[in-house]
C-alpha cells in the first residue's frame, strides 16, 4: 500500500463538524443511469448539492482531535460516552416484526402468530426499520390491528391451555378479573396500570357476557370478559406504541421511568417486550443506574434474540435483503441455482455472528478478516477449482486468499448483488461503500444520464466507467468518492470469482481514495479494507449506524449532541474493537437513558 | 386548512343509531335520500381513479418505435384503432374510444425516474428529501379530492405486487406530503369495504356493540394522550391520524346495482397476493374493489399503484415467463446499464404495455357495469387516469409521460380526443380535480394543484 497526501481537490467539501458526513460538490452532480434501480436514487436534486456548498473542512472539528486522518493520530478512547439526549418521539410505534415478537411473548405463544403478514406492508421511512417514531396508524393499519386483536383474543380466551398460559398464577388457575387485569395489563402496557385504567378494564370485563350471548361458544362469562379485555388491550395505544409519558424536567433532560428504560433496552436489543428479569429490574429500580443497564444489556445481547438483532443490523447495513434480486444465468453459473441466495445470506450471518460473538471483535475484523464461513456451495463459489472439504449444508470457517479477500466487501453476496451478470458494477459497489460503510451522503444523479459505453474486447469495465464519468460534472463525485472504491474490487467479478483479465486486458485495481484530508493510493481489496478499517470515517459511520438502529431514530449530525455522541462512539469503536462493547456503551449513555424535552416552538 | 372545497355540498360526520347503539359513521351514504340536496348531490357525484404503471412505455422516444399511440392526432377513430392502429397499445381500449382522451407531451417538473417519478405522477409538486426517501411538499390529487368532497373519508389507496424492494409506495400522499401506504392484499381491502355485511343481523349487532365498547376505551386512552400539552407537533399529528382511523362499522352494500365482488376469488388470493404469478389477478381484483367502492359510494377517489417503483414483475408472454419487467425496460438482463441483451425487449415491453392497457380496460368494464340511481353508469360519472412513473425505457425520462384518460366526469370533460397538451402534468391533475367537483375558495376551477410555479388546465378537454 502506498500512502500519499495530496492537496484537497478544489470545489469539493469533505468536512468534519456539522456537515462532516455530507459530500458536496461545487461542480455539479452526475451518477450514471447504471445505478438506477438499487436504491441510490436517480433524479437530480440540486438542493442536496447546494446544501453542502461553502462548508469548510476540518475547522469544524469541535473536539480537537485529528479525526480526519487515517488512524495514526486517532486518539484512543475507552468511554464512557458523555452525551445529552436529542429530541425524539415519545410514541414509538412497534414495527410489524416487533408487533409479532411482542404478541408471542405477551401471550406466551410457542411461535409467531404470523398475523402481521396481512398487515399493510410498510416501506422503510428511515435509515433502519427500527425507527418507530415515524410509523403511523392509518385506516388500513388500524383495521389490521383490530382484526388481529379479535383473532388473538378469541383464540386465547376460548382455549383453556392458551388461557392458562397468561394467568398470573403459575398453575394456570383462573384468578379474579381485577387480578388478571393488573397482572396481564402490566405486561401488555409494559408498565403497571393506573387505578383508573384497571377500573376501566374491569368495567369492560363485566359487561362482556351479554355481548357474546349469540356466539357459537359455550356460555362462559369469564372467557367472554377475557376476550373483550384482550381485544381492547391489543388495540390500546399503550400496547401499539412505546409510550414515554415522563415529563418532569431535570435541567435539559427528562429522566425516563424504570419501565420506559426497560422498554427502550428490550426493544433495542430483542425487538420485543421486556422479559421477566427486566421487569423485575424495573420493579426494583435497578435500571436508573448505568451499571444496572449495562448488566441487563449484556444479558440480553448474549441471548438468542440479541444475536438475531446483531444479524439484523448488519443485514440492513449491508443490504442483505437485496440479495434476493441476484439473478445469474443458472446455465452459465450452475452454483447460482436453487438455494444459492439463502446460502449467500447465511454466509454473512455466520461470519458476523463469529466476529461479534465468538471472536468478540468489531468493525476492523468485519472489514479485514481473511476468512469467511461456507458450506460446500459457497466454498466452490469462491474457488470453483477447489475440492472443498466443507460440509454440504453446514457452514464452517473457510480460509481465503488474503490478497484477494478481505472481510464483508469481498464476500460473495456483496460482490454478486452489486454486479450485472458476470460484470462487476463499479458504480454500485462504490456507492454502497460510500453510503453504507462511510456514511458519505452521495447526491443523486441527474435525469437521463447516458448509458455506459458497450463492452468490447480491449476495453475494460473500468475504462468504460472512467469514460462515462470523465465529464467534470460527473467526475467530482465519481473520480473521488465513488469509482475508486469500485476500482479496488475489479479483481473480483460479478459472480465473486477472482480475475486478472478483463476483456483481454489486465485488471487494474489501483485507486486513489480520499478519506478525511488525505488521498491514499491503494491497490486491490486488501488495501481498501485495511485503509477503511484504520480510518476514523468508517468507525464513525459504524457507530452512527448502531446509534441510529438502537435509538430508533435518525442521528442528526446537525445537532451538537448527536455529533458529540457519534464522535465519541466512533473513537470507541476504533479503540476497543468490539461490537458488543460498543453496543453496551451506546445503551448506557445519557443520550439513551434520558430524553430531551420537546422544544417550546414544537409544542402543539 | 385546505385551499380547496366542494362548494355545492357540505360534508361532515353525523351520527346514526344502529339498534341501540349510536355510532360515528361517514356521511357518504346517509343523506336523507328524499331531500333536494341529496338529489343534487347524486347528480353531481364524480368518481376518480388513478392507475400508475411503472418502467415507461414504448412510445417512440429516441430510436425506439412508437407502439403506444394512434398514428393521428385529433378525434380518436375507433375504426383506425381496430385497423391500422391495431398494432398500438391503446387499441386495447377501442371499446371505449368515445370515452377516452389520449394526452401527450406532459412532463414531470420537480422529480423523476423510479424514485421521484411516482411522486410527480401523483402530486406534481416540489419534493423534499432525495432518492427513494423523497416526498412531495403537498398531497396527491386523490387527497385533494377526498378532503374537499368527502371530508373525513380517506381515499382508497391500493397496490398490486410485492413490497420490500427498491421503493414501494410512492403515489398517494396526504396534505403534508406524508406517504399513504396502500394495501396490496385485495382480501384486506374487501374486508374493509364489506365490514359486517353478510352476517346474521343479531350477530352483527353484537359484534358492533363489542367493537363500540372496545373503541370507547381505546378512544378514552387516546384522548388522554392527546390532551397532554407537552406533545410535539409530529407526535400529535401521528396520534391524531390514529384516533381518526378508528371506526365501528361500515355501510351496507345492498343498494349497489351491478356486479358483486367475487368473495371466493378474493379469499383464495389472500396470502398469495404477492406471488409473481398472481400479479394480473391481483390488479384485476383491486380494480374491481375500486369500482365497487365507487358503486357503494364508500369513496369518491382511489389510486392503484401497479408494482414497486421499478416493477420487477415477471409477466408471462407467449406462454413463457419473461425476465423482470424492469430488466426488459432496460433492454438488458440487469437493473443497471450493462448486462446481457434481451433480444426482443422492445416487443416484450410493448406486450407489457398492452397488459396494462387491459388492466385499465378492466376498470372501465367494471365502471360501465354499475348503474347509478339516475341511470348513468359509473363510467359516465367518473374520470379515470392511467399514467406512468417514467416516460420510456432508457433513459427513464420524465418528459412526455403518457397519460390516458377515460370518462367525462358527468359532462365536465370532452372526450374522444388525441391531443398534445404541452406543459406539466400538474395541469392535467388540476383538470381532474376540477372535474371531480373541487373548487378554489372563490369558486373558480382548481388550476394551481401541486406546482407553485405554474397554473393552468388542459383546456382542450374541458367542455
Amino acid at each position: 500500500m502506498i500512502l500519499a497526501i495530496s492537496e484537497r481537490p478544489r470545489g469539493r467539501i469533505f468536512s468534519f463538524g456539522p456537515n462532516w458526513l455530507r459530500l458536496g460538490l461545487a461542480s455539479g452532480l452526475c451518477l450514471p443511469w447504471a445505478a438506477c434501480s438499487n436504491g441510490e436514487g436517480e433524479s437530480a436534486d440540486e438542493s442536496s448539492a447546494s446544501d453542502s456548498l461553502g462548508q469548510s473542512g476540518d475547522e469544524n472539528n469541535s473536539h480537537g482531535d485529528s479525526m480526519d486522518t487515517l488512524g495514526s493520530s486517532f486518539e484512543p478512547f475507552e468511554g464512557p460516552i458523555v452525551s445529552d439526549p436529542a429530541p425524539s418521539s415519545r410514541f414509538i410505534r412497534l414495527n410489524h416484526r416487533q408487533w409479532e415478537n411482542t404478541v408471542r411473548d405477551l401471550l406466551r405463544l410457542p411461535e409467531l402468530s404470523g398475523l402481521s403478514s396481512s398487515f399493510v406492508a410498510e416501506p422503510s421511512t428511515g435509515r433502519f426499520d427500527t425507527h418507530g417514531g415515524t410509523l403511523t396508524v392509518s385506516g388500513p393499519q388500524w383495521l389490521s390491528y383490530r382484526k388481529a386483536a379479535e383473532i388473538l383474543a378469541k383464540q386465547t380466551a376460548r382455549d383453556p391451555q392458551a388461557l392458562a398460559a397468561i394467568m398470573p398464577d403459575s398453575s394456570g388457575g383462573q384468578v379474579e378479573p381485577r387480578a388478571f387485569i393488573e397482572d396481564f395489563g402490566a405486561r401488555a402496557y409494559r408498565r403497571p396500570l393506573s387505578s383508573s385504567e384497571v377500573t376501566a378494564l374491569v368495567e369492560l370485563f363485566e359487561k362482556a357476557g351479554p355481548l357474546f350471548e349469540s356466539e357459537d361458544t359455550p356460555d362462559d362469562d369469564y372467557a367472554d370478559g377475557i376476550e373483550l379485555v384482550l381485544t381492547a388491550m391489543l388495540q390500546s395505544p399503550h400496547f401499539l406504541y412505546r409510550v414515554e409519558a415522563q415529563s418532569e424536567r431535570k435541567g435539559e433532560r427528562i429522566e425516563l421511568s424504570d419501565y420506559e428504560l426497560a422498554n427502550r433496552l428490550s426493544y433495542a436489543l430483542t425487538h420485543s417486550m421486556p422479559d421477566a428479569k427486566l421487569f423485575a429490574a424495573a420493579d426494583a429500580g435497578e435500571l436508573k443506574d448505568r451499571a444496572g443497564m449495562a448488566k441487563h444489556a449484556r444479558r440480553l445481547l448474549n441471548s438468542r434474540p440479541g444475536q438475531a438483532m446483531v444479524k439484523d443490523f448488519h443485514d440492513q447495513v449491508l443490504h442483505v435483503r437485496e440479495f434476493e434480486t441476484i439473478a445469474k444465468d443458472p446455465e452459465k453459473f450452475p452454483l447460482f441455482g436453487e438455494g444459492a441466495i439463502a446460502d449467500l445470506e447465511r454466509e454473512v450471518a455466520a461470519f458476523v455472528d463469529h466476529v461479534v460473538f465468538d471472536a468478540e471483535l468489531g468493525l476492523r475484523e468485519l472489514l479485514t478478516a481473511d476468512y469467511s464461513f461456507a458450506n460446500q456451495r459457497i466454498a466452490q463459489m469462491y474457488d470453483s477449482s477447489s475440492t472443498s472439504t466443507q460440509a454440504k449444508s453446514e457452514f464452517s470457517k473457510l480460509m481465503l486468499d488474503s490478497e484477494q479477500r478481505s472481510g464483508v466487501l469481498t464476500q460473495l453476496g456483496f460482490l454478486t448483488a452489486n454486479a450485472e451478470g458476470v460484470e462487476p458494477n463499479i458504480i454500485l459497489r462504490g456507492v454502497k461503500i460510500a453510503d453504507h460503510l462511510l456514511c458519505l451522503e452521495v447526491p443523486p444523479p441527474p435525469d437521463a444520464v447516458p448509458e455506459l459505453p458497450p463492452l468490447s474486447d480491449g476495453v475494460t469495465n473500468r475504462q468504460r466507467v472512467e469514460e462515462l464519468t470523465a465529464d467534470p460534472a460527473c467526475a467530482g463525485c465519481h473520480a473521488t468518492f465513488i469509482n475508486p472504491f469500485g476500482f479496488a474490487l475489479e479483481g473480483l467479478d460479478g459472480v465473486g470469482q477472482s480475475r486478472t483479465l478483463d476483456h483481454g486486458s489486465p485488471v487494474d485495481t489501483r485507486a486513489s481514495i480520499l478519506l478525511g484530508d488525505e488521498t491514499v493510493e491503494i491497490d486491490g481489496p486488501r488495501d481498501l479494507a485495511e485503509v477503511m478499517a484504520a480510518s476514523s470515517r468508517a468507525h464513525h459511520c459504524y457507530a452512527l449506524n448502531w446509534a441510529s438502529y438502537l435509538y430508533a431514530r435518525e442521528i442528526d449530525l446537525e445537532l451538537e449532541v448527536d455529533e458529540a455522541l457519534t464522535h465519541q462512539a466512533g473513537r470507541l469503536s476504533w479503540t476497543i474493537e468490539s461490537t458488543r462493547n460498543l453496543i453496551v456503551e451506546l445503551l448506557t449513555t445519557d443520550a439513551f437513558m434520558t430524553r430531551a424535552p420537546e422544544a417550546k416552538g414544537d409544542l402543539r | 386548512m385546505s385551499r380547496y372545497n366542494a362548494p355545492r355540498i357540505s360534508r361532515r360526520m353525523v351520527l346514526r343509531g344502529v339498534g341501540t347503539v349510536a355510532v360515528g359513521l361517514p356521511m357518504l351514504d346517509i343523506f336523507a335520500r328524499q331531500s333536494p340536496a341529496y338529489a343534487r348531490a347524486e347528480a353531481s357525484k364524480v368518481y376518480s381513479a388513478f392507475m400508475l404503471q411503472q418502467n415507461g412505455a414504448i412510445q417512440g422516444h429516441g430510436r425506439e418505435p412508437d407502439m403506444f399511440w394512434p398514428r393521428k392526432f385529433g378525434a380518436i377513430d375507433p375504426e383506425a384503432m381496430r385497423g391500422s392502429d391495431a398494432d398500438r397499445t391503446t387499441s386495447e381500449l377501442v371499446d371505449y374510444a368515445a370515452d377516452l382522451n389520449f394526452i401527450r407531451r406532459l412532463d414531470f417538473r420537480y422529480s423523476n425516474n423510479h424514485d421521484g417519478g411516482p411522486v410527480a405522477a401523483g402530486a406534481a409538486a416540489p419534493v423534499r428529501g432525495s432518492g427513494t426517501k423523497q416526498l412531495p411538499v403537498s398531497g396527491s390529487a386523490d387527497d385533494v379530492i377526498a378532503r374537499a368532497m368527502t371530508p373525513g373519508i380517506e381515499p382508497l389507496n391500493v397496490y398490486a405486487g410485492r413490497k420490500g424492494t427498491f421503493r414501494d409506495d410512492a403515489y398517494a400522499f396526504r396534505e403534508d406530503g406524508s406517504l399513504r401506504i396502500a394495501d396490496n392484499n385485495p382480501w384486506n381491502v374487501f374486508e374493509r369495504l364489506m365490514g359486517l355485511d353478510g352476517l346474521d343481523p343479531k350477530q352483527a349487532e353484537l359484534i358492533q356493540k363489542r367493537r363500540l365498547s372496545v373503541n370507547d376505551l381505546v378512544r378514552d386512552e387516546m384522548r388522554e394522550l392527546l390532551g397532554r400539552a407537552d406533545l410535539s407537533a409530529e407526535d400529535r399529528r401521528r396520534l391524531d391520524l390514529h384516533f381518526t382511523s378508528i371506526r365501528e362499522l361500515e355501510t351496507d352494500t345492498d343498494a349497489v346495482v351491478g356486479p358483486k365482488l367475487d368473495e371466493a376469488a378474493l379469499k383464495a388470493i389472500d396470502g398469495e397476493h404477492t406471488e409473481n404469478g398472481n400479479m394480473e389477478a391481483v390488479v384485476r381484483l383491486q380494480l374491481e374493489l375500486i369500482a365497487f367502492a365507487f358503486a357503494s359510494d364508500r369513496v369518491r377517489t382511489a389510486t392503484l399503484q401497479v408494482g414497486g417503483c421499478n416493477d420487477h414483475t415477471r409477466y408471462t408472454i407467449d406462454g413463457k415467463e419473461q425476465p423482470p419487467f424492469h430488466y426488459i425496460s432496460h433492454r438488458i438482463m440487469s437493473d443497471g446499464g450493462s448486462g446481457d441483451a434481451i433480444p426482443n425487449a422492445i416487443e416484450l415491453h410493448h406486450q407489457i404495455d398492452r397488459i396494462h392497457a387491459r388492466y385499465f380496460k378492466h376498470l372501465l368494464d367494471r365502471l360501465s357495469a354499475y348503474t347509478l340511481p339516475d341511470g348513468r353508469t359509473l363510467l359516465d360519472a367518473s374520470v379515470n387516469l392511467w399514467c406512468n412513473s417514467v416516460s420510456d425505457g432508457p433513459p427513464h425520462s420524465g418528459k412526455d409521460v403518457p397519460h390516458v384518460l377515460a370518462g367525462n366526469a358527468g359532462g365536465f370533460l370532452k372526450t374522444g380526443q388525441h391531443i398534445e397538451a404541452k406543459g406539466y402534468n400538474s395541469s392535467l391533475l388540476s383538470t381532474i380535480i376540477s372535474a371531480s367537483g373541487v373548487r378554489k375558495a372563490n369558486g373558480d376551477l382548481v388550476d394551481d394543484f401541486g406546482d407553485p410555479d405554474s397554473k393552468g388546465l388542459v383546456d382542450a378537454i374541458i367542455t
